[in-house]
């Protein structure tokens, strides 16, 4: 079943057109790589489908329900999260209010939504006093991650999480969103190819705002043809 | 005369007057941190709040009634005002800054059409009136009233930014609101609530300052001067920051209008000046 | 020629009024023309450069303050004390240029308000030097008769829009345009805009010291009113309801504004409220003030575009 599918999205930002035709269909419960070079369309086709850019015609659907004329607070709520780009961790909050801040039914996280959390980031444990501010690069991208487990979304849209970050820290990411993917699906952006390709299931190439190529991951990992023709410099 | 007296008594004083001004621009500060809006009707709202409290207060026969009161009806202004005006402008800083700038004119007009333009000196009721003996030095009732209703307010606005949610949306949407948005959480619903919360703010500054200083017809644009100058010295955008200047301005001018008291009126721009060439972004400013 | 009719008739007839109304009309029209300049001067700044100054009443006052004094104590004809004018002017725009605008702009206006006022009190507070809150009075006329003052403020007016009009199509007028519009683009293509900002302070200030120097002459009296932000506030409502960027809006709004002050007055109690309405009126709904109507008014015949949906969504969210 098709999770999320975008149906000939155009959007235009100022006066210029970024999607040219965006058609992509992410099948529940897979993790699906958005690939392409800079400036190809991918962070505005994030943001076209949180509603924060309007797109300016076709259609985008979540579960079968159209969300493209939706104002971009109402989509989180359908169950979709954002990880961004710059992660937006706020600096001024702890990262338990943080965590409070994006819960959307009560007061506190759920007790079994907090220990899934935990079983994922452990490290977490002895965060929840720190400010934003105060926290290493690694850290906030933990957080800006566990922040969109805390309703249980059942779609995650991460963008370039391994952005900035040493590799040591990119290796636990990758083990905590191939666990994450187990219960949620995960529509993913990054540039580093192999962290992608390791955990990817599916994977979409963009070019010039439309998707060029889709397939499978595997397929993808051998074809070293395609990777040059769409990701090379 | 001991001097320890007339330390205390001058520092009790500056006290009560930075607590005023705290009060005065309590309101101003947070919906500039969190809507980024500089709303130069600010004043205005708070000469609303002075003439409409004293107003209540003898049509209630009841001093804390026509508090309430005053409080709940400017916040209702700033609704109207944020809700049917300010909103459309969004996107737009300069026109909002022209928008509330122009409404200076109606709500300071409106005032003298209904009033007068005469000066009015108030008295506060009864068991507000005299003054108690500090260390010899007499201490009027009224200014420790300031000091308590600046500790009360002071206080609430601490609890609700740090111990509710709609203080963590508030605190997390000065610094980021779209990723508020990103959240799920209509953040524009919320920016009526806090220009309400403002405006309440400044219907009580305004009433506490009615009985203070009386009513004037210009103490809209008055205030709004001395807001600014505050704010600025605090740092915009900085709650923390204006509540800390607010006092510093009061203790100086306190002491500077004993001690050299040609310059008591230009204190504040004095001070303004002196942070400024030290920290250009105010006291807790971060630009 | 056929496009400049227009003007050519609200010229003969600003020259031929004197000769066919009252006294009181002539005084009025001269209010006008002198702050017909200062709006001149205050729209080079906000509506040009982007620089929204509202302690611009500083510069209006320390022309007036300074042509008084030169001409009551050291003597000096107020044809000998314009030089010095230009001169004090220019060095107050230069010093609250080097000291304000290197803030970035909310800081700057609010600051401007605050500078403005701080010289407002100093003004108040001297009187041996300026009077005080009486002012300064008996300025000697400057010219025989009234009519001659109506000439003297028509002909100021013309030259300094004209010399406006020249500056804002000049290569300085284009590049504060550019700023405005995008002042980050601006800095990374070399221009160094602190110095382009500092440049049309003192112009602008430069006009309204002259104003205000001009506004004390007719008057023959100064008053710290002069230096209240009340001033600054009366010029920005002059710009903003004729109409900011447009050079021709300002002295228009100075009309509406003299006119109202002068005639509604007697009229209503609150014409400052009607003026107020009328602002925010503007403001909302016709932002380029009422030179623009008919250009909206085109606009908006010719059938304004169809919405798309993202205008149809709901107003622009705030960043």
């Amino acid at each position: 079943m098709n999770i999320l599918e975008m149906d000939d999205v155009h959007t235009h930002v100022m006066a210029f057109h970024i999607l040219e035709g965006v058609n992509l269909a992410v099948r529940q419960g897979r993790l699906s790589i958005l690939l392409g070079r800079n400036g190809a369309g991918k962070t505005t086709t994030m943001k076209t489908i949180m509603g924060l850019h309007p797109c300016t015609s076709g259609k985008i659907l979540f579960k079968g329900v159209p969300i493209q004329d939706m104002h971009d607070f109402q989509i989180p709520r359908l169950g979709i999260s954002l990880v961004p780009e710059e992660r937006h961790v706020f600096s001024s909050l702890t990262v338990d209010e943080n965590l409070r801040l994006a819960v959307r039914k009560g007061k506190r996280v759920r007790q079994d939504r907090m220990e899934y959390i935990l079983d994922i980031f452990p490290p977490m444990k002895r965060l929840f006093k720190k400010k934003g501010k105060d926290l290493s690069g690694g850290e906030k991208q933990m957080v800006a991650v566990a922040r969109a487990l805390v309703n249980g979304d059942e779609l995650l849209i991460v963008d370039e999480p391994t952005k900035g970050l040493a590799p040591i820290m990119v290796e636990s990411l990758r083990v905590a969103l191939a666990r994450i993917k187990k219960s949620a699906t995960i529509l993913l952006v990054e540039q580093n190819f192999d962290f992608s390709t390791s955990i990817g299931d599916d994977y979409f190439i963009m070019e010039n705002g439309k998707i060029v190529r889709t397939g499978n991951v595997d397929e993808l990992r051998s074809n070293n043809a395609i990777q040059a023709k769409y990701l090379g410099v | 005369m001991s001097s320890t007296g007339l330390y205390l008594n001058l520092f009790l004083n500056g006290l009560s007057m930075g607590m005023l001004y705290f009060l005065l621009c309590s309101g101003f500060s947070l919906v500039f941190g969190f809507l980024r809006v500089l709303n130069f009707a600010h004043g205005s709202l708070i000469m609303w709040g002075a003439y409409l409290g004293v107003f209540l207060a003898s049509a209630l026969s009841s001093f804390s009634g026509a508090l309430a009161l005053t409080a709940i009806i400017i916040a209702l202004f700033a609704v109207l005002i944020e809700y049917f005006l300010i909103r459309r402008l969004y996107g737009n800083e300069l026109f909002q800054l022209l928008l509330t700038f122009g409404l200076i004119f109606i709500l300071d007009q409106t005032i003298k059409l209904i009033w007068g333009p005469a000066v009015t000196p108030i008295q506060p009721p009864r068991y507000l009136q005299g003054s108690l003996m500090i260390l010899g030095e007499p201490f009027t009732l009224y200014r420790l009233f300031i000091i308590a209703m600046g500790m009360i307010i002071c206080t609430s606005i601490y609890l609700l930014f740090n111990k509710t949610k709609l203080g963590l949306i508030i605190r997390a949407g000065i610094q980021s609101r779209e990723m508020v948005r990103a959240l799920g959480i209509d953040i524009n619903r919320i920016f009526t609530l806090v220009c309400g919360i403002g405006g309440a703010l400044g219907g009580i500054a305004g009433f506490v300052l009615g009985y203070f200083s009386g009513l004037s017809p210009e103490m809209g644009i008055n205030q709004i001067i001395n807001i600014l100058v505050i704010v600025v010295i605090g740092g915009l955008g900085s709650f923390t920051g204006t509540a800390a200047a607010a006092i510093i301005v009061g203790l100086t001018e306190s002491f500077v209008g004993f001690y050299m008291p040609e310059f008591a009126v230009v204190g504040i721009f004095i001070v303004m000046f002196v942070v400024l060439s030290i920290k250009p972004s105010g006291l807790f400013g971060e630009v | 020629m056929k496009k400049h009719w227009p003007w050519i008739v609200v010229l003969v007839s600003l020259i031929s009024l004197p000769f066919f109304s009252s006294e009181y009309v002539m005084v009025v029209a001269m209010q006008i023309f002198i702050w017909g300049v200062f709006a001149i001067s205050y729209d080079l700044l906000i509506g040009y450069s982007g620089i929204v100054s509202f302690g611009h009443a500083v510069f209006f006052g320390t022309g007036a303050y300074t042509s008084a004094l030169l001409i009551l104590r050291a003597d000096l004809s107020f044809w000998a004390s314009l030089p010095i004018i230009i001169i004090v002017c220019g060095l107050l725009g230069l010093m609250v240029g080097l000291l304000t605008l290197r803030f970035s702009d909310i800081y700057f206006t609010m600051i401007t308000l605050a500078i403005g006022q701080f010289f407002y009190f100093i003004v108040i507070k001297t009187y041996k030097f300026s009077g005080g809150d009486d002012g300064l009075h008996g300025l000697p006329m400057i010219l025989p008769e009234k009519i001659h003052l109506y000439f003297l403020t028509l002909a100021f007016l013309l030259l300094i829009y004209l010399f406006s009009r020249r500056l804002i199509r000049s290569p300085l007028g284009t590049t504060l345009v550019a700023i405005r519009e995008n002042e980050f683009r601006a800095r990374m293509i070399g221009y160094n805009i602190l110095t382009y900002k500092l440049i049309v302070l003192v112009i602008s200030g430069i006009m309204a010291g002259l104003a205000g120097a001009m506004d004390a002459a007719i008057l023959r009296s100064v008053f710290p009113g002069f230096m209240h932000a009340d001033t600054t506030l009366n010029v920005i409502l002059m710009t903003i309801i004729g109409g900011m960027g447009s050079l021709i809006g300002p002295v228009l709004g100075a009309a509406l504004v003299t006119v109202g002050q002068q005639y509604l007055s007697s009229y209503f109690e609150s014409w400052l409220l009607i003026f107020g309405v009328l602002f925010v009126l503007i403001v909302l709904f016709l932002p380029k003030g009422i030179v623009s109507v008919r250009s909206v008014l085109a606009l908006k015949t010719l059938g304004g575009g169809d919405s798309t949906r993202s205008e149809a969504k709901r107003g622009t969210p705030p960043r």
